[in-house]
């Protein structure tokens, strides 16, 4: 994203440096911490910066549908041109399962080590109690005689999951930002473009990479107001934090702080063996946007497009698998989402006392794969209600615990949207090759002009 | 006519329900309240009016006058606290807003309040009144079909909806919160009620499908329902929300449900025989704004007011 910032700027050099200290780690690390005590000692302040947060948010967000959309079907399509799709997605395949898989394991793992609700103390319980008898809705009204006024809500099974998938209406799906739906039809369409005359889908794909690219564009400029929007961002975050439901539940937030610290060791591990960097540390200052938009949004989509930047541009991954297996994996993989259903299921089971069988435990590291699957393009409560395709086999009650879960969450997201985000880089980067290697005789064979890839490596500019 | 108790009564009563700005308004000022039935707390109840004039002594209803000869008015209560209707206080005095009624009304009528609380239920309540054992019954009485044959009832001066409490693990093993409602209200399964109560009662008329598990006290049924031995325990609102305050967490494992169209009107029963006091009692309760609230008065009543 560098390359492009700088040469799609016609800035001076010395103006360019100077914008290029924004973008230093230090510069982030410094405004984290800024953030960080903005949000303990002045909450009044931090208040006030919420809309300033919020602004960049939607900035950012803006771009995220148009990416998703133009990357998903440019994408597939020139792989299928290339003929190198069946391989790439195979692969594909096997790599997202196992990555969900696995971090569905780690969850249940850590909650089964850790016993995040085995033995809550009284003063938690009254706490958690307290909680859910102040929340709305929690005593329920109902009629004897009249079914009419019956709330409508519903709770999420399996079905809903699949009828999420196909969208009825696409233009409405885009209109609401489904982003499951959107991207069942990217894939689709992808496909169908791919498989028609080259002379027929040269110009589409061609005017979608033109949207990619422009769109791209603009996220790479944003990113220089990432400083700024971070302390925002975060100050707002710890502003918001209760304290007393916070110390409720230190078990298990620290426990998913834990098992997701223990993922981050080993995706960087995958990242830096898959990318050929010499030093690990150089894989983290490349990563350093998408972590910290992801921490500090608390939105995977946000951090698409720097994440997708950042694979292409600084790690050299090959450009056109990039830009479509990392908006595929962050709709599809929501790891993140997954270690917590599973972890935070376990906690539902301790806390009610139940007994767990061979089949309970098959049905939280399966259930759990597919309520993350089914938060894509969910945020907040719409997040965590999923928990009820794990919780609804296992006859436990959701309610109750959604409650404690909306509550303690603002420590809880940052975290899992993070796990998204970065565990996806980690399997695309299983995926996908690096562009240095040999390129394969398919890619000559892509619409892009190999010319234009040439020209954007050389602007490359190193950190 | 010795006005003075009644007054302190009244004050009382006054003072401690227009805290939460709901009058209690007393047969004092009866034309004031009919005209401003706002619920503003009254002015300090003065005697501006006369209390209750004086009536001509031998034109008394023998009813009344068997009361004023006897010189006290004998309340039927259960021997088991309820609060905040009636309880022991901690200075040993029965407190609550039945007691406040019943000595209200006993210096209303210029005699002393005595208590009967020899009744083991609430049926055997209404059984004593009946049996002429008590003048009235002011004992948080639901009205029921089968006790209104036995007794007279007065006009509800409480009116709670019905209430369910569920474990919510045995609800969710029962049901998908989608079809909530509709198990709601073809309740099946095994529901917790006080036995010889009225709630046993509408539990056979309203839950046909339900089976009814009688406990000996409301203490016992709370302590299946927690333990999960039964789905869910029946009563009014007030003793549902009731429970939230003396186990903090007890909403973690359960879920409060109220039967909105379900009234259960608390009224006041005397022996079938004795319509006049019957009459006067209405006459009585009329002088009142009787649109309380459970939470109101589990809030002016409630067991957090019994220790300051």
């Amino acid at each position: 994203m560098n390359s492009t910032a700088a040469g799609g700027s016609a800035a001076t050099p010395i103006k360019a440096s100077r914008a290029a200290m924004l973008k230093h780690p230090l510069v982030i690390l410094l405004s984290i911490v800024a953030g960080v005590g903005l949000g303990i000692l002045a909450k009044d302040v931090a208040k006030m910066l919420a809309p300033i947060g919020d602004l960049y948010l939607f900035f950012i967000q803006m771009s995220v549908y148009p990416i998703l959309v133009t990357a998903i079907i440019s994408g597939l399509a020139r792989l299928i041109k290339a003929r190198s799709a069946g391989g790439n997605l195979l692969r594909m395949t096997i790599v997202f399962v196992a990555c969900m898989l696995i971090a569905s394991v780690f969850g249940l793992l850590t909650g089964l080590v850790g016993e995040p609700g085995g033995d809550l103390d009284e003063q938690a319980r009254q706490v958690l109690g307290q909680l859910i008898n102040q929340s709305d809705g929690n005593v329920l009204e109902v009629s004897l005689s009249d079914p009419s006024g019956d709330s409508v809500r519903r709770q999420v099974d399996f079905w809903d999951f699949l009828r999420m998938l196909v969208p009825p209406n696409i233009f409405q799906a885009l209109n609401l930002g489904l982003a499951l739906q959107i991207v069942f039809f990217s894939i689709i369409f992808g496909i169908a473009l791919g498989n028609i005359r080259s002379e027929a889908s040269d110009l589409l794909i061609n005017f979608l990479l033109s949207v990619l690219e422009a769109f791209q564009q603009l996220i790479a400029w944003s990113l220089y107001g990432l400083p700024f929007a971070l302390v925002c961002l975060i100050a707002t975050q710890v502003a918001s934090v209760g304290v007393e439901i916070f110390s409720a539940m230190l078990k298990f937030t620290v426990l998913f702080w834990s098992v997701g610290a223990v993922l981050f060791v080993l995706s960087t591990l995958v990242i830096w063996l898959r990318s050929g960097v010499r030093n690990p540390l150089h894989v983290l200052r490349s990563l350093c946007d998408p972590i910290m938009i992801s921490f500090a949004t608390r939105s995977s989509f946000a951090a698409l497009p720097a994440s997708i930047s950042a694979m292409q541009n600084d790690l050299r991954f090959e450009r056109e698998s990039v830009s479509l297996m990392l908006p595929l994996g962050i709709t599809i993989g929501r790891y993140g989402n997954i270690i917590y259903f599973a972890l935070a299921s376990l906690f539902v089971v301790q806390l009610y006392n139940q007994p767990l069988s061979a089949a309970e435990l098959t049905i939280i590291v399966t259930g759990s794969v597919f309520a993350g699957m089914a938060t894509a393009g969910s945020s907040g409560i719409l997040t965590l209600a999923m928990i009820g395709i794990v919780l609804t086999p296992l006859g436990l009650p959701v309610e109750a615990v959604l409650i404690i879960m909306m509550a303690v969450d603002a420590v809880i997201d940052p975290m899992r949207t993070f796990l998204i985000v970065y565990m996806n880089i980690a399997a695309t980067a299983l995926i996908v090759r690096r562009t240095d290697a040999t390129v394969p005789a398919a890619l000559e064979a892509s619409v892009r002009p190999p010319q234009r890839r040439h020209v954007n490596e050389a602007e490359r500019v190193a950190w | 006519m010795p006005t003075h108790p009644a007054k302190t009564a009244l004050r009382r009563a006054g003072r401690v329900l227009s805290a939460v700005g709901f009058v209690i308004a007393v047969a004092l000022c009866a034309d004031t309240v009919s005209a401003a039935p706002t619920p503003k707390p009254l002015p300090d109840p003065t005697p501006v009016v006369s209390t209750v004039p004086a009536a001509a002594p031998d034109l008394r209803a023998p009813d009344i006058q068997a009361i004023l000869d006897r010189g006290e008015l004998i309340v039927a209560m259960t021997e088991r606290d309820q609060p905040p209707f009636y309880y022991v206080g901690p200075d040993g005095q029965l407190v609550g807003l039945d007691a406040t009624l019943a000595h209200d009304i006993a210096s209303r009528l210029g005699v002393k309040a005595s208590f009967n609380r020899s009744p083991k239920s609430f049926n055997e309540v209404v059984e004593l009144v009946a049996k002429g054992g008590a003048d009235v019954a002011i004992s948080k009485l639901s009205r029921t079909l089968a006790r209104a044959q036995m007794v007279r009832f007065t006009k509800p001066y409480v009116t709670f909806r019905h209430a369910m409490l569920f474990n919510r693990l045995r609800l969710a093993q029962h049901t998908s919160e989608e079809s909530l409602p509709k198990l709601l209200r073809g309740l099946k399964g095994k529901v917790g009620v006080i036995g010889q109560s009225s709630y046993e009662g509408f539990l056979g008329q309203y839950f046909p499908s339900a089976t009814a598990v009688p406990f000996k006290n409301w203490d016992e049924a709370v302590a299946a329902v927690f333990a999960g031995h039964v789905l869910a325990v029946y009563r009014d609102e007030m003793e549902i929300q009731k429970i939230n305050q003396s186990r903090k967490d007890a909403s973690l494992s359960l879920k409060p449900v109220i039967y909105k169209d379900m009234k259960d009107p608390i009224a006041m029963a005397v022996a079938w025989n004795r319509p006049h006091l019957a009459a006067w009692l209405d006459v009585y309760l009329d002088s009142f704004v009787t649109d309380q609230r459970a939470t109101d008065i589990l809030r002016t009543y409630g067991p957090t007011k019994e220790k300051p």
